[in-house]
């Protein structure tokens, strides 16, 4: 079979969901539920710093999960710090994460605030526990004085006085550094918001409790979207997940009938 | 993501050159990539500028007068030296510092969420229903869990232990039920690999048919 006709399918198998919806069931996890009852029980007021360490390409699975805890934290009435380690997080953040904030009716600098990227990892990240201010270079993502915010006043540097629960949205490795010189030494909570790539390696920690809480990918999305009562992209997506993994599955399977069948040739895939 | 429509189009144009080496390497794959790169590598420099060097120079250096902060940038800056045929040998410096710092950094602080984890290993076999209407009653399910989590950690160990060589039953059949164990998660690392480039794939088919074209609710 040409690999081009296994894309075909596979184009199909996305496409015929996403134009008539299945409307399968999404039953969230007890990953995702632990951090939907965080912030359901954090009181009003309380700092939730979201760290947007991804890039352009982890978009469709991150940035819906990013969306609806930002979403759910601003219902609640909870203060919003996005932070980045990754350049491009922050960004996608302003265009994405912004709007939303606005079209609740809530204020920039007063109920949530971007400080933008800084490169440096882990000991940027320690530097921020010290004084965060100054690690930040006393500017926000658009070079505004942190002075002028009336949310920054009472955020000088991160500890668990100060911040109630750390949510790392993550597409690589960025999850070691707040587990190591954040959230450990400090006591905050974290939980992941974590790409389908890495959530194997993330579990480990969520079992030892490291990780409070951890998102898987687009299902974890649209998991706490489901939580939320507010059904968005990940949501529409999660049919054409379905049929895509069936159809992975049954070419898996297919392959492996062929090979018995056919004795073990070893003849290279045509394109 | 709120997008005009011409940056839309140039994404939807740009998404279908890529997809487009599904049929064959062709320049417009070539072109969407390279540009990809440019902009990533491009994006990186001006944040980096904007959000790094800008504020250490108008707020550190300027605004706070913290002049001793110029001697850590002027160590950093010797990294280039290896460009200046004769003074190569001064960017090992700061190369120097930064591995010194950076080893002993992560040893300090690496060793108590490593201990955790050993810790998490030590757990009961004898497992009772933590709530509910069953709870203080045997747990068969939380036992084999436990059970079988502490099976694969110890024989996955026994499968990299090559000071021994797998002769007699016990080394053999752990190191086998170890590579078993290894296989399994191995198999559910790939199992995820798959979700999420498809969730990859259908983000950016919800994109081309739902933000492009307008043919998705």
């Amino acid at each position: 079979m040409k690999n081009r006709w296994i894309y075909v399918l596979l184009v199909l198998a996305i496409i015929l969901p996403l134009a008539r919806p299945l409307g399968l069931p999404v039953n969230p996890t007890r990953e995702t539920e632990d951090l939907f009852r965080m912030v359901e029980g954090l009181p009003a007021g309380s700092v939730v710093y979201l760290a947007m360490d991804f890039d352009a390409g982890a978009i469709p699975e991150i940035l819906p999960q990013a969306e609806a805890v930002f979403t759910h934290a601003l219902l609640k009435d909870l203060k919003v710090i996005l932070h980045g380690l990754s350049d491009q997080g922050v960004l996608i953040a302003r265009d994405s994460l912004h709007p939303i904030a606005w079209s609740l009716g809530k204020a920039y600098g007063t109920d949530f605030i971007n400080l933008g990227f800084k490169p440096g990892g882990g000991i940027v990240l320690r530097g921020m526990t010290a004084d965060l201010w100054k690690t930040m270079g006393g500017v926000d993502i658009d070079g505004t004085q942190l002075a002028k915010f009336p949310l920054m006043q009472r955020l000088k540097r991160l500890d668990r006085s100060t911040v109630a629960l750390i949510v790392d949205f993550n597409s690589g490795g960025s999850a070691m550094a707040y587990r190591n010189y954040v959230s450990e030494p400090t006591g905050i909570p974290l939980a992941l918001g974590s790409c389908a790539v890495n959530f194997n390696v993330q579990m480990p920690f969520y079992r030892s409790g490291q990780y409070k809480a951890i998102l898987n990918g687009l299902r974890g999305a649209a998991e706490y979207e489901r939580l939320l009562g507010r059904p968005g992209k990940a949501t529409s997506a999660m049919d054409a997940q379905s049929t895509s993994h069936a159809l992975i599955i049954g070419l898996i399977v297919l392959g492996n009938v062929a090979y018995l069948l056919g004795g073990r040739r070893t003849d290279k895939p045509k394109r | 993501m709120a997008m005009t429509r011409a940056q839309v189009w140039v994404a939807a144009v740009a998404t279908l050159a890529i997809f487009s080496y599904v049929w064959r390497e062709n320049p417009a794959f070539r072109l969407a990539e390279y540009v990809f790169v440019a902009l990533a590598t491009a994006n990186g420099v001006v944040m980096v500028f904007d959000s790094y060097l800008k504020p250490f120079f108008l707020v550190d250096i300027k605004q706070d007068g913290q002049f001793l902060l110029l001697v850590p940038f002027a160590v950093g800056l010797l990294i280039y030296a290896r460009n200046l045929r004769g003074l190569g040998w001064l960017s090992r410096l700061p190369m120097s510092l930064w591995v010194g710092y950076g080893a002993g950094y992560v040893l300090a602080w690496s060793p108590q969420p490593l201990f955790i984890q050993l810790r998490d290993t030590f757990v009961h076999f004898y497992q009772v229903y933590p709530d509910g209407p069953l709870a203080g009653r045997f747990w068969l399910g939380g036992t084999v869990n436990n059970i079988l989590f502490f099976a694969g950690v110890t024989t996955t160990l026994m499968y990299f232990f090559f000071t021994v060589e797998r002769r007699g039953p016990v080394m053999r059949w752990s190191a086998a039920f170890g590579r078993w164990t290894i296989m399994l998660a191995l198999g559910a690392a790939f199992g995820t690999a798959v979700q999420g480039r498809m969730s990859l794939l259908i983000g950016r088919i919800q994109f081309l048919l739902g933000t492009w074209l307008g043919w998705l609710k």
